[in-house]
């Protein structure tokens, strides 16, 4: 009884957490407050870097974006910071959808948030609220006008604040998750910026992104507004073990799937968007002259999408040909064996 | 099994066909590990438990999100959840899961193999009187999740079904409940065989988080690296999906190398190529393994009608015959020759379709890249003529006229109407 009692106040489990591999679940309010108080971030617009979300956090995010099918949902991250790094340990969504047709989406979802953050801090999970997360789903990882506006009015009053953007569609045909992370720069920083360079809509920082006809004019005005963070995730030691344990499961799922088939549509959306882009570059082209010099870096740009929509087909093709060669499914006398791992997996 | 009458909650029946079927996601998994590592590290005194919601349509019931519950303790001394927060933090969690919506299907604590203890019972049946009829009890086995029998794809926890039987004897007691007499029924708890789904999303984030490697250790002020071309590494481990801590931590400082050299497109190719692999092995494995043990059986009496029927195991064939087992593996070999489609021909004609499909997309987007590297060429080439004609008209009228009239002729083969404007642009 004793010890059973002790297992369930886990006083016998400190092995199964490592203080070192495990550290950034720990939670210092006192180291919290000092570098609030400290607040480096109101100097350095760029101060922020990189951003480090749990394993936790990020499945439900990436649950929550799929969930709302075509609807832009939203949520709000948990969590601390540590040098030049968020550390995301938590995240929980908010009863609000489409958020990106309306301004005040975030007005909404005040109450709840405020009760929910109250509650959770009487249960033991102190951290602070240290960005929001919303889903853009099928049109890329950035922040919309609305976005940054919102965001920006965030980092006024709530820094340190980080805006996560998380595209379920991509992440499902890509076959890994699309995630982005990005602060605003204040209106003064973004100033000086236009004096300096002379204002291009459509910087592409870091990565490329293919953003849809619709959404593209949108996506450049705003684009030097912000700047976006690494992301990485982490998980712990217990974590690990479990989901060593739970590849056991899924394995079938990864050797089975079609994506070819199961992302016809996204792939035929996307090669649509890329013709009517060339089609629209092409008539700019025809009337601004042969070597306008706007239309340098557009063209690359559409080379480079029609790479990644190529590689994405590739790479469906490539598990389908895999399929075929294990299961001998073209008769050309492939090992014969079935592929029924669930049987196996009662009595092993 | 001896730890039943150990244990006097759980119970002697096995699930019938009236116990539900549970379908648990990885989500819940993570929560319950999440709970577990921040209490221990934050040192957070007292127990660990929450509620699990999901759906339940009939018997089946999925457990798709987990939280961790407030506890107090009452004026008996024993553990029981703060109702006024537990059932807020409810209400909360009903009011974003509403498509599908979930409801609260049981709740899920920590411990010990042998089975729940009494000291859980105020909760359950706190859960069991205010929010749902049958809660089901996820214990979580924190002593196993280190074992080896986890590496190997059991998963630590147990999940349980709450019944009610005669405290005197078992179900089939046939003594009549009096009314208003007090009930002489006792709870216990009856263990159910779950599985573990994933919906496609899911699924995707957790395999991206299991590869990964990122392990949490502390940031530092300078960024925290996170290598990705650790994943070429992994397809040297003999076999065994070993990612231990250590070997990642070794192999990080070896690859952080070969990650500066891997474009980001390789290392999607890369990580697809080795899941792919993995599973591939994992096939192979369970595949020997089940030739492995049929290996082991004794000789059947159909191959030599002067062996005995029913065989004893022998120092050769150390395994006894388990006519289930067999029955599976037949059942399993005889599907084999439904899963080729029926109609060879047009399968392989519509593959073939697909995989052409596939290339014509290649081409187009080669054929992109070939327009905008010969435009790119256009504009150099286009510079270089500018500034050769600037050069010219330094040189004086006559050689620049002679250079002009052979020079336009080729520039405008290669720069077209450009070229010309350029060439009049020069002389203007």
């Amino acid at each position: 009884m004793g010890t059973a009692l002790k297992t369930w106040e886990l006083e016998n489990s400190i092995k199964l957490v490592d203080p070192t591999k495990d550290a950034l679940y720990t939670y210092s309010a006192s180291s919290q407050k000092t570098i609030n108080e400290a607040h480096p971030w109101r100097t350095d617009p760029h101060y922020f870097t990189s951003v480090r979300i749990s394993a936790v956090a990020l499945l439900k995010m990436v649950m929550h974006a799929r969930s709302g099918g075509a609807l832009e949902v939203m949520g709000l991250m948990l969590g601390k910071i540590e040098a030049h790094t968020f550390v995301i340990t938590d995240a929980f969504r908010l009863p609000v959808e489409g958020t990106e047709t309306r301004v005040n989406a975030q007005d909404e979802a005040n109450e709840y948030m405020v009760e929910f953050l109250s509650r959770a801090r009487e249960q033991g999970q102190c951290e602070n609220a240290v960005g929001w997360y919303h889903s853009h789903p099928g049109y890329g990882c950035w922040l919309s006008g609305i976005d940054v506006g919102t965001q920006k009015t965030q980092q006024m009053y709530q820094d340190p604040f980080v805006a996560v953007v998380i595209d379920p569609d991509r992440t499902v045909s890509a076959g890994k998750v699309e995630i982005g992370a990005f602060r605003t720069f204040p209106e003064s920083y973004v100033q000086e910026k236009e004096k300096a360079a002379g204002s291009k809509g459509g910087v592409g920082e870091d990565g490329f992104q293919t953003i849809p006809l619709g959404k593209i004019e949108d996506f450049g005005a705003h684009a030097n507004h912000y700047y976006s963070l690494d992301v990485s995730h982490y998980k712990s030691s217990l974590d690990a073990k479990l989901l060593e344990a739970l590849w056991n499961k899924y394995w079938v799922g990864t050797l089975s799937s079609s994506p070819l088939i199961s992302n016809r549509e996204y792939g035929t959306n996307q090669i649509s968007d890329l013709a009517r882009k060339i089609a629209q570059e092409n008539g700019n082209l025809k009337r601004k002259g042969a070597f306008g010099s706007e239309g340098k870096g557009q063209l690359v740009k559409l080379g480079a999408a029609g790479a990644k929509i190529a590689r994405e087909e590739d790479m469906g093709l490539l598990s389908a040909k895999v399929k075929e060669q294990v299961f001998g499914l073209e008769g050309q006398g492939g090992a014969v064996v079935a592929p029924e791992g669930k049987e196996v997996e009662m009595e092993s | 099994m001896a730890e039943v009458s150990a244990n006097p909650l759980l119970s002697t029946t096995r699930a019938s066909d009236t116990s539900p079927t549970v379908q648990l996601h990885p989500l819940v998994l993570l929560t319950i590990s999440d709970c577990i590592t921040r209490h221990t590290l934050r040192q957070q005194t007292g127990p660990v438990a929450g509620a699990i919601l999901g759906q339940q349509n009939g018997q089946e019931i999925t457990m798709e999100v987990a939280f961790q519950a407030k506890l107090q303790s009452n004026a008996d001394g024993e553990v029981v959840l703060d109702d006024e927060w537990f059932s807020k933090r409810l209400e909360d969690f009903k009011d974003v899961h509403k498509q599908p919506q979930l409801d609260i299907v049981g709740w899920f604590t920590l411990g010990a193999v042998s089975g729940p203890q009494p000291h859980i019972l105020p909760m359950h049946t706190r859960i069991s009187e205010v929010y749902t009829e049958s809660p089901l009890l996820c214990l979580f086995h924190p002593s196993d999740a280190d074992s080896e029998a986890t590496a190997a794809g059991k998963l630590p926890l147990t999940l349980y079904e709450s019944v009610y039987e005669s405290a005197t004897g078992g179900p089939n007691d046939k003594a009549m409940d009096i009314d208003g007499a007090v009930q002489n029924k006792a709870l216990k708890f009856r263990e159910l065989v779950y599985s573990v789904e994933t919906g496609e999303a899911e699924m995707i984030a957790v395999d991206f988080v299991a590869r990964g490697g990122g392990n949490a250790t502390a940031v530092d002020g300078s960024t925290a690296v996170l290598p990705k071309g650790e994943l070429s590494k992994s397809e040297e481990d003999k076999g065994k999906k070993t990612r231990g801590k250590q070997k990642e931590k070794e192999k990080r400082e070896e690859t952080i190398d070969e990650s500066s050299v891997l474009t980001a497109e390789d290392d999607e190719l890369l990580s697809t190529l080795t899941a792919k692999m993995n599973a591939i092995r994992m096939l192979s494995r369970r595949i020997s393994l089940i030739r492995a043990y049929l290996a082991s059986l004794p000789p059947s009496y159909l191959t030599d009608s002067s062996l005995p029927l029913n065989p004893v195991p022998s120092a050769d064939h150390p395994l006894p015959l388990n006519h289930s087992i067999l029955r599976s593996i037949s059942a399993m070999l005889s599907r084999i020759n439904i899963l080729a489609p029926p109609d060879a021909e047009s399968f392989t004609l519509e593959s073939r379709h697909e995989a052409s499909d596939v290339q014509l997309v290649q081409l187009l987007s080669s054929i992109t890249n070939s327009v905008s590297a010969a435009k790119d060429l256009g504009r150099k080439s286009q510079v270089v003529e500018n500034s050769k004609s600037q050069g010219r008209r330094n040189m004086g009228p006559m050689m620049g006229g002679g250079y002009g009239g052979s020079g336009s002729q080729y520039f405008d083969n290669v720069l077209g109407n450009g070229g010309r404007r350029g060439y009049e642009d020069a002389w203007s």
